[in-house]
C-alpha cells in the first residue's frame, strides 16, 4: 500500500468516526435503563432483582449462562468426536495439535502434581478448566436473556454467581476428599479435613475474581462515554487474562491438594541397634 | 426480591442445579473429548515406543553381529598368525636340514676328492717307481750291452734325471 492510499484510508476512517460520534451525540437520550449503576452493581453481587425463568423456577442469569456454556462445550466436543477425532493423524495438524495440547496440558498437570493417582483428577480438571475459561470468555459475547420482570439483561459469566462459585469450590474439595479417602483411607480423609478452609477459599477466590471483572465491565458499559476504546483493554484483554489465570489457578490448586492427600505415607526405616548406638556416640561427641 | 435466609443470597437449589450442569459437562467432556484424545495420544506414544524398541532391538542385534564378526576376524587373525608361525618353523627346520645336508655333502665331496687325490698320488708314485725300475733295468742292460761305460753311465744319469723331471 503506497502513501496516497494510506492517507485515503485514514481519512475515510476519520470521517466515519466523526459521523458515528455525531450520530451518538444526536441520539444520546441516556438510554432506557431500568436501574441505576448502584442497583446494577448490587444486583451483580447479590442477584436480588434480575432472575430468569428456568422451567418455571426463577434462577440467577449465571445458571442460564452456565447451561449455555455446557451446551456449547458439549456440542463442540460432539462435533470433534464425530468429525475430527476419527481423522486424527500420527503427525498432527494445527487443530489436532490444539486439541492435544488442551488435553495434554491438564493431563500433564494432573500427572505432575499427583503422580500416584491422577486418572479421575485429569478428567475433572480438564472439565473444570475448560468450564472456567470458556465461561469467563462467555461474558464477552453479551448474550441477552429476558428477566422474569420482562427486562433484557446481558448474561454474565457462570462463576460470577456465588452459587456457581460455591458449587465449583465445594465440588473440588469433595473431589480432593474422595481421592484421599480412596487412596489413603482414613489418613487421606484427615489430610483433606485439615484443609477445611479450602472450599471457602477456592469458592470466594473464583467468585471475587470473576465478579470483579464483571463489575468493571458493567461499570464501563453503563456509561456511554466510557464505551469507546476502553472496553478493548478492560473488557477483552482483562477478561482473557483472568479467564486464563482463574482456570489455571483452580486446576493447579485442585491437582496440588489432590496430589498431597493421595501421596502414600512414607515408611520410616527402623534403625538397627548398631546404627542407634553410633548415632548416640555421634550426638555425645 | 428473593431472600433465602443465607448470606449473599446463597441458594442451595441453584447450587445443585449448577452441580448437575457441571456433572453433565464433566461426564460429556470425558466421554466425547478427553478420553478419545488421550487414548489417541497414548496409542501414538505406544506406536513410537514400539518403533523405538524395535530400532533398539535391531541396534542390539547389529551390535551383537558386529561383535561376532569382530571375534571371527580376531580368531582368523590368530589362526593366520599361528599358521604363519608353524610355516616359519617348518621353513626354518627345512633350511637347517638343507644346510646340514649340504655341509655333509660338501664334506663327503672333499673327503672323496682327498681319497681320490691320494689314490692318484699313490698310483703316480707307483707308476714312477715302475718307470724308474724299468729305466734302471734298461740302463743296466744298456751298460752291460755297451762298451763305453762312461757314455752309458752318462746316458744313464741323463735318463734318470729326465725320468725324475717327468715324474714330478
Amino acid at each position: 500500500m503506497n502513501k496516497k492510499k494510506k492517507i485515503t484510508v485514514l481519512l475515510i476512517l476519520l470521517v466515519a468516526e466523526i459521523l458515528i460520534g455525531v450520530g451518538i451525540w444526536l441520539t444520546n437520550t441516556g438510554g432506557e435503563k431500568h436501574e441505576t449503576i448502584k442497583e446494577a452493581m448490587r444486583d451483580a453481587v447479590l442477584h436480588e432483582e434480575n432472575h430468569v425463568s428456568l422451567f418455571g423456577i426463577a434462577v440467577n442469569p449465571s445458571l442460564i449462562a452456565g447451561m449455555i456454556v455446557t451446551a456449547v462445550l458439549l456440542a463442540f466436543a460432539l462435533i470433534v468426536r464425530i468429525f475430527v477425532i476419527p481423522r486424527f493423524k500420527m503427525v498432527p495438524g494445527k487443530f489436532q495439535l490444539l486439541l492435544e495440547e488442551w488435553v495434554g496440558f491438564f493431563e500433564g498437570l494432573a500427572k505432575s502434581n499427583s503422580p500416584h493417582r491422577n486418572r479421575f483428577l485429569g478428567a475433572y480438571i480438564f472439565a473444570a478448566g475448560s468450564y472456567i475459561f470458556v465461561g469467563t470468555l462467555f461474558e464477552l459475547f453479551g448474550f441477552q436473556a429476558v428477566t422474569t420482570e420482562g427486562y433484557s439483561i446481558s448474561l454474565p459469566a457462570p462463576l460470577a454467581d456465588i452459587n456457581g462459585a460455591l458449587m465449583m469450590g465445594c465440588l473440588s474439595y469433595l473431589v480432593i476428599l474422595s481421592g484421599g479417602l480412596v487412596q489413603n483411607k482414613f489418613r487421606g480423609l484427615l489430610l483433606t479435613l485439615k484443609e477445611f478452609s479450602l472450599p471457602v477459599s477456592m469458592s470466594f477466590r473464583l467468585f471475587g475474581a470473576l465478579l470483579s471483572g464483571m463489575l468493571v465491565t458493567e461499570l464501563i458499559y453503563f456509561y456511554l462515554q466510557l464505551s469507546f476504546l476502553l472496553p478493548v483493554v478492560v473488557g477483552v484483554l482483562f477478561t482473557l487474562l483472568h479467564a486464563l489465570i482463574q482456570a489455571y489457578v483452580l486446576t493447579m490448586l485442585v491437582s496440588m491438594f489432590y496430589g498431597e492427600v493421595t501421596e502414600p505415607p512414607k515408611k520410616k526405616k527402623k534403625k538397627s541397634k548398631n546404627q542407634a548406638e553410633e548415632q548416640q556416640v555421634a550426638e555425645a561427641a | 426480591m428473593v431472600m433465602t435466609g443465607l448470606p449473599l443470597n446463597i441458594d442451595l437449589q441453584q447450587i445443585l442445579l449448577h452441580l448437575l450442569n457441571f456433572a453433565i459437562l464433566v461426564a460429556g467432556l470425558y466421554i466425547l473429548l478427553y478420553k478419545p484424545v488421550k487414548d489417541f495420544m497414548e496409542k501414538r506414544r505406544q506406536h513410537y515406543k514400539d518403533i523405538d524398541d524395535e530400532a533398539e532391538a535391531r541396534l542390539a542385534s547389529a551390535k551383537e553381529q558386529e561383535a561376532a564378526y569382530e571375534k571371527k576376524i580376531a580368531d582368523a587373525e590368530d589362526e593366520i598368525r599361528e599358521k604363519k608361525r608353524v610355516a616359519s618353523d617348518e621353513l626354518e627346520t627345512l633350511r637347517v636340514n638343507a644346510e646340514k645336508a649340504s655341509k655333509e655333502k660338501a664334506e663327503q665331496i672333499i673327503s672323496d676328492a682327498k681319497k681320490e687325490a691320494e689314490n692318484a698320488k699313490a698310483q703316480i708314485i707307483k707308476e714312477a717307481e715302475k718307470d724308474i725300475t724299468d729305466m734302471v733295468k734298461t740302463a743296466a742292460e744298456k751298460i752291460f750291452v755297451s762298451d763305453n761305460v762312461n757314455d752309458t753311465y752318462e746316458a744313464f744319469l741323463k735318463d734318470a734325471e729326465r725320468s725324475v723331471k717327468d715324474g714330478e
